[in-house]
């Protein structure tokens, strides 16, 4: 944006500096007369009246490169102790002269020339120097056709309000133009060095070359000597090809801080930027006004065309900074407009709005850029602490997914729990119940009430059985020693009641574990076998020993009653499922007569745990 | 002439079944006071003479019997008291054991292994069996530390012995007062004394404390 001021105050130096508002005239005859480039004193012929000033000869003399001599006469009223003499600029070098005394002469009055185009002059004049009445002041200028050769306002007067008029032109020529090659300089370098470190950051970049490619322009308004070239046109030549390209990296800044690439578009615009910048150092030296001007023309329509871009990108959904940006540059072109209809004429204000509205318009553009990097960091500061609390969530998430899981394990064990309940039911109390009932149903009379009364206390054992083994699953007590101990301490008491001495050798069971129904099948296979020796042997003494080895699990119970029946009957029910529950445990089952009483054995070998 | 035996219990049928046990042992239905809530359990106990012992159900329309079983232990430290339960109450026995029953029953077993009991608590003694054992046995170990539902609340007012702990030990395995005594070399009335003992130690000695006890467990509403 900077740019687009500069723009103006270039196109303002190429046409006829403004005048400060407010200055008068001269009051006196001025003339003008050529002279060759060697000429150390005013021609005696060729004069001719100059209307007023600024003066730029190329209009009087078309195409005329050299000397000029300018002659200024002013009638000059006592007192004389407080005169001055102030001229705001001459283009490009040359010598001042009062009544004769040389004021100043610039260092280069031929090729290369001094560049004094942008240096305003004070001298006071003491009494000596000047008289009341007729004075003169002769001023040498040196300059080219192309470039507004000439002079620029001059005025004699009260040496205090001079000064003040000299001061505010210093200020405007020279001071803000070193303020702001300075923060120019400041800011290039800043966004060079984040661009250098964050590549991806290509508007930093576009702004930075921008800033570096706009100093010679810059420079250009504070230069007073030629170097480092050795020719006035060099310098021209210089100054005015960067133009379109600064214009092309503000054209990029603005694409890419709008998060635009126009690839085919940006080809186009560097191809017409880059053939002005060739054409400019190219032209011939009677064609370069022409080229310049042209490269101007097209530059500014750029600028114009691109800020109204800028401002339809930021306004049409943009970020803040993006409108605020917008709208400083928008101000800039409205101040170069203002400046160059000022000018021309058209309006009555010549105030330079550019100057100014530049300055602050590249401190904003900075200030943006730095409050654009800022938040960016802010962001990722922000994204840090959003990842924390993603990640927390995350967790508590996970720890809730497992918590479910949990539960449903836990749902689906209870599941299983309650599947192998069922199981055991059916496997003891169901296969009891059908044979009771069948027996039943197939003739109530003929089942003894003695015959039910077992069959029911069967159920009943059966069941306490299961409700045993539950009761101890519940507690996590699912060793084989410790699903034992019920049905032994209810066995013992019973037979106790009875006057049978139980004997048991069932130690060292802690560490034998069975599936829920492999234990219950052994336990039932017991109950059942010791409740058939109570009922039927007339034991005295009954030994249970359950013994576990590294092969098999072994059950013996042997009693010294009265053996089994020599004659073999037709096995119970009650043989039958302990045959059943024998094979389920992969187990043999043998039931023997012994010389006094029986031995029922149930022998389970480990499978091979290789 | 004996003293009277309190019966609590709400099932008629139940009642029915333990007067015929009674009978049996040498109770006659004139010795039998029968309530069906702890509220009458409480009327007869206040109205009347000292009983010889009492079998209380802990399911009570009224209330829990460990709240009874409390109550009588107050007024009466000797007095045998029997809990009659239906299994799935296995954590209120240890509740009313607590609270100062002598023993108890379940309601499934054989009317011969009730008939057993019951002559065991009339004469002084302690019933118990593998589960219960287990259970003492784990509170004693969790100590003074409430977890989980092996804790039945409060520690016991004193450490077992060594004695006391064997016993236990045995009784989970599934042994018998007869099979122990044999194995430690003391008589049978030395186990059921030596139980007698660990009841005792286990009892909170308030009818305060025990219904808190029991209101902790749940066992209350």
């Amino acid at each position: 944006m900077s740019i687009a001021l500069r723009l103006c105050a270039w196109l303002i130096l190429l046409a006829p500096m403004p005048a400060l508002a407010a200055l008068p005239g001269w009051a006196g005859s001025i003339e003008a007369a050529r002279a060759d480039w060697n000429s150390t004193a005013p021609p005696e012929h060729g004069w001719v009246e100059v209307g007023s000033l600024p003066d730029d000869w190329s209009e009087r003399w078309p195409g005329y490169d050299g000397v000029v001599w300018y002659r200024l006469h002013w009638n000059q009223q006592a007192p004389l102790d407080a005169i001055a003499l102030y001229l705001e600029y001459l283009t490009f070098a040359g010598e001042i002269r009062v009544n004769g005394a040389l004021l100043a002469r610039d260092d280069q009055l031929v090729e290369p020339l001094s560049r004094m185009w942008n240096v305003p002059r004070y001298w006071r004049l003491p009494p000596p120097l000047i008289q009341a009445g007729e004075n003169e002041v002769l001023v040498r200028v040196s300059g080219f056709a192309q470039y507004t050769p000439g002079l620029g306002p001059m005025r004699v007067g009260d040496a205090e309000t001079l000064w003040q008029t000299f001061e505010s032109e210093q200020w405007l020529r020279r001071g803000i133009n070193q303020v702001a090659l300075a923060v120019s300089l400041t800011i290039g370098f800043f966004f060079l060095v984040v661009w250098l470190m964050r590549r991806e950051e290509v508007a930093y970049g576009w702004y930075a070359v921008g800033r570096f490619v706009w100093l010679p322009v810059a420079w250009n308004t504070l230069a007073t000597s030629p170097w480092p070239f050795d020719s006035t046109e060099a310098w021209q030549n210089l100054t005015a090809l960067v133009v379109p390209l600064s214009i092309g990296c503000w054209s990029m800044f603005v694409l890419r801080f709008c998060d635009r690439r126009w690839p085919k578009r940006e080809v186009v615009l560097w191809s017409l930027l880059v053939l002005a910048a060739i054409w400019i150092v190219l032209a011939p030296h009677d064609g370069k006004l022409a080229a310049r001007n042209l490269a101007n023309a097209l530059s500014f329509v750029v600028v114009l065309a691109v800020d109204v871009a800028f401002l339809w990108f930021a306004f049409r959904g943009g970020r803040p900074d993006q409108k605020f940006l917008a709208l400083t540059s928008a101000s800039i072109i409205v101040a170069g407009v203002h400046d160059i209809l000022g000018v021309a004429g058209v309006i009555e204000d010549t105030t330079n709005w550019g100057t100014m509205t530049g300055l602050i318009g590249m401190i904003s553009a900075a200030f943006v850029l730095a409050w654009n990097f800022v938040d960016k960091q802010r962001r990722i500061e922000g994204f840090n602490v959003e990842l924390k609390r993603e990640v927390a969530q995350a967790q508590e998430e996970l720890a809730a997914t497992l918590n479910r899981q949990h539960e449903l394990e836990v749902m689906h064990a209870r599941l299983g729990e309650r599947v192998s309940l069922a199981h055991d039911l059916h496997d003891g109390l169901g296969g009891m119940l059908i044979g009771n009932i069948a027996a039943l149903e197939q003739g109530p009379e003929q089942v003894p009430s003695r015959k039910m009364l077992d069959a029911l206390r069967e159920l009943r054992d059966d069941l306490r059985l299961i409700i045993d083994t539950a009761a101890a699953q519940h507690y996590g007590e699912t060793s084989l020693g410790e699903l034992l101990a019920p049905l032994r301490h209810r066995m013992t008491r019973l037979f106790e009641a009875y006057d049978i001495d139980l004997r048991w050798q069932a130690d060292h069971l802690d560490e034998v574990y069975l599936t829920n129904t492999q234990s219950l099948d052994l336990l039932r296979i017991a109950q059942e076998a010791l409740t058939n020796v109570l009922k039927h042997a007339n034991a005295r003494r009954v030994e249970v020993e359950l013994r576990n080895t590294p092969q098999a699990l072994t059950l013996e119970i042997r009693d010294d009653g009265e053996g089994m029946p020599t004659t073999p009957l037709e096995p119970g029910t009650g043989m039958r499922s302990m045959q059943a529950r024998a094979r389920r445990l992969a187990a043999t089952l043998s039931i023997a007569s012994l010389d006094q009483g029986s031995l029922v054995r149930l022998h389970r070998p480990w499978p091979d745990r290789a | 002439m004996s003293k009277p035996i309190l019966l609590v219990d709400d099932e008629p049928a139940m009642l029915d079944r333990l007067q015929r046990i009674l009978a049996r042992l040498g109770y006659p239905d004139t010795d039998l006071r029968l309530a069906a809530s702890v509220a009458e359990g409480k009327a007869w106990a206040c109205g009347s003479d000292d009983f010889d012992m009492a079998l209380v159900d802990l399911g009570l329309p009224d209330g829990s019997g460990i709240e009874l079983v409390g109550w009588l232990r107050e007024r009466d430290a000797a007095l045998p008291i029997l809990v009659i339960s239906a299994w799935s109450t296995e954590e209120m026995i240890l509740g009313a054991l607590r609270a100062g029953a002598s023993g108890y029953v379940l309601k499934e077993r054989d009317d011969l292994e009730i008939s057993l009991s019951l002559r065991n608590v009339a004469c002084g003694g302690a019933p118990i069996d593998p589960f219960i054992a287990r259970r003492i046995l784990a509170l004693v170990n969790t100590g003074s530390a409430m977890q989980g539902r092996d804790a039945q609340g409060e520690p016991l007012q004193e450490a077992l012995t060594r004695r006391e702990t064997e016993i236990l030990d045995s009784v989970a395995l599934g042994m018998s007062n007869r099979e122990i005594a044999e194995k430690l070399s003391i008589s049978r009335p030395t186990v059921e004394t030596h139980v007698q003992n660990i009841y005792r130690k286990l009892a909170v000695n308030s009818r305060t404390q025990a219904l808190h006890a029991a209101r902790q467990h749940g066992l209350l509403q």
